[in-house]
C-alpha cells in the first residue's frame, strides 16, 4: 500500500512539473515571434491583445491539467484509504526493516513495504 | 513479477531516488540487508535465532547504482557471498539501499548498519570482508571514513574489502552528462533548457559519480550542476584494510580497450590509479586485477571474478 501511495504521489509530481515545464516553454517560445510582431508599426495593438489571449490560454489550459491531476491525485487518497480500511490483516502495511535511521540533515525516508523475494532462487 | 518489481524499484531509487527520499515517498528504500526476500531484524536475540551457530567471518556484499542485491545472482542462483559461505562458511549478508542518495547519506546508513550487526552478532567474529560493485564500492570505502570517524565497532573487523568495477576516479559517461546539460542550459533556448532541467532530474548518487565523492564536503554547498567541478577531499585508505579492486575491460586484449575499460568505468579508475589532479588516494597496484572480456554488470556475476575474491579471502593476513 505504501509503495503504490508512492507510485501515485509520484505520477502527480510528475503530471504536475511536467505540465509547469512545458507551459513555460510554449510561454517562452512565443515570446520572441510576438515581440517582433509587435514591433511592426500598427501592429502592436493587435499582436499584444493575442499575445494576452495566447498566454491566458496556455495558462487555462495547464492549470486545468494540474487541477484535474490534483483532483485525482486526493480522489485515489481516498480509495486508498478505504482499499487500506478494508484490506484483511495480512494486506496491511507490514513491519519495518531493522535499518537504523538516516541522517539527520535529510528528511528521513519512509520505510519501504517489505520486499518480496528477489532471489531466482525464491523465485523457483 | 515480484523480482521484476523490486528490480524496476531499484532503478527508479538510482533514477531519482534523492527525489523520493526528500519527498518522503513510498517508493524510496531504506538501508536494509535481505534475507530471504525479507529485510532482516538486526536485534540480537532475531539474530541469535537465525544463526544458532554463528559464523566468524561476514561478508557483506552492496550493490551499485540502479540495482539490487539481485545483480550479485549468478546463472545458478548463487552470487560470491553464498559461494564464500559454501566454500569457506563466511556467512553472507546482502544489502540493499537507495543508490540514488549521495553516496556520503548511503555510506553513513551503512555504518550504522554494519555497527548493528556486529552489535547484535550471537558470537565472535574474526573478520568482517566488504565486497562492492560499482557505486557499491564507493558507498564502502564511504561507510569506512564515516565509521573510522566515528570509531564504530565494525571498523576494525573489516581486514579486506574488495571493488569491483566501482569508480574511485569517477565515471566519464557523467561528466559527458554534466558537461551536455551544461551546455544545452547556456544555448539559452527554452527546450534546450527543458532538456537539460529533465536530465539534470537524475539522481544526486548519479552526479557523485562524476567524481567518486565520498564524502559529505565533497558536494555539500556546491552546485551539483556546475560544469566538471572536482570538490572531493581526502579519504585517506584505512591501512588496516587490505584493498582489493577488480577492473574489466570490454575486449579480449586489455591494451586496445584501456580507455573504456568495461564500457562506464575506464580501467584507471576502477584500478584506482589516481594522479594529484583526482583528489583521490593511489591504490596499491599489488592487489589489482584486470579481466579482460567483461563488461560493467558481468563483473558482478561471473565465475572468474569469485575465483578471485575466494583466492584473495584464502590468503592469509599480516
Amino acid at each position: 500500500m505504501k509503495r503504490l501511495r508512492g507510485l501515485k504521489a509520484l505520477v502527480h509530481d510528475v503530471v504536475d512539473k511536467g505540465s509547469q515545464a512545458v507551459e513555460r516553454v510554449q510561454l517562452d517560445t512565443a515570446k520572441l515571434p510576438f515581440d517582433i510582431v509587435e514591433r511592426m508599426p500598427g501592429l502592436k495593438v493587435p499582436a499584444s491583445g493575442v499575445r494576452r489571449i495566447y498566454n491566458a490560454g496556455v495558462s487555462n489550459v495547464h492549470g486545468m491539467i494540474r487541477l484535474v491531476n490534483d483532483v485525482t491525485s486526493e480522489s485515489l487518497d481516498v480509495l486508498l484509504d478505504v482499499v487500506a480500511k478494508n484490506a484483511p490483516p495480512a494486506a496491511a502495511p507490514e513491519a519495518e526493516p531493522a535499518a537504523a535511521p538516516e541522517p539527520a540533515a535529510v528528511p528521513p525516508p519512509e520505510r519501504p513495504a517489505r520486499a518480496r523475494s528477489s532471489s531466482k532462487k525464491e523465485a523457483r | 513479477m515480484g523480482r521484476n518489481l523490486e528490480l524496476a524499484i531499484g532503478a527508479l531509487n538510482g533514477t531519482v531516488g534523492d527525489y523520493l527520499e526528500r519527498t518522503g515517498n513510498g517508493l524510496a528504500t531504506a538501508t536494509h540487508i535481505v534475507d530471504g526476500g525479507q529485510p532482516l531484524d538486526l536485534s540480537a536475540a532475531s539474530l541469535a535465532a537465525r544463526y544458532p551457530d554463528p559464523p566468524r567471518r561476514l561478508v557483506v556484499l552492496v550493490h551499485g547504482l540502479m540495482s539490487t542485491e539481485d545483480v550479485f545472482h549468478l546463472e545458478d542462483g548463487t552470487t560470491y557471498g553464498t559461494l564464500l559461505e559454501r566454500d569457506l562458511g563466511i556467512a553472507p549478508f546482502h544489502v540493499r539501499y537507495n543508490s540514488g542518495r549521495r553516496i556520503s547519506e548511503s555510506g553513513a546508513s551503512i555504518d550504522r548498519l554494519l555497527s548493528d550487526l556486529v552489535s547484535g552478532w550471537p558470537g565472535p567474529i574474526d573478520e568482517l570482508l566488504l565486497i562492492g560493485h560499482s557505486m557499491g564500492g564507493l558507498v564502502i570505502r564511504s561507510a569506512t571514513h564515516v565509521g573510522s570517524e566515528r570509531a564504530s565497532p565494525w571498523v576494525p573487523l573489516a581486514r579486506r574489502a574488495f571493488y569491483v568495477g566501482s569508480p574511485h576516479l569517477g565515471a566519464p559517461l557523467e561528466r559527458f552528462g554534466n558537461a551536455l546539460t551544461w551546455a544545452l542550459g547556456k544555448l539559452g533556448h527554452p527546450v534546450t533548457a527543458l532538456v537539460a532541467d529533465i536530465v539534470n532530474l537524475r539522481s544526486a548518487g548519479v552526479k557523485d559519480l562524476r567524481y567518486g565523492n565520498l564524502r559529505r564536503e565533497d558536494w555539500e554547498g556546491h552546485d551539483a550542476d556546475a560544469l566538471l567541478e572536482n570538490h572531493r577531499h581526502p579519504a585517506p585508505l584505512l591501512p588496516h584494510i587490505r584493498h582489493h579492486l577488480i577492473a574489466g575491460s570490454l575486449s579480449p586484449d586489455v591494451a586496445s580497450t584501456i580507455l573504456l575499460g568495461d564500457v562506464l568505468v575506464p580501467v584507471r579508475s576502477a584500478a584506482g590509479r589516481a594522479a594529484p589532479k583526482d583528489r583521490s588516494p593511489h591504490f596499491p597496484q599489488e592487489h589489482v586485477r584486470i579481466l579482460a572480456g567483461m563488461n560493467h554488470l558481468r563483473l558482478a556475476h561471473d565465475p572468474q571474478v569469485y575465483a578471485l575474491i575466494r583466492a584473495w579471502c584464502e590468503e592469509a593476513l599480516p
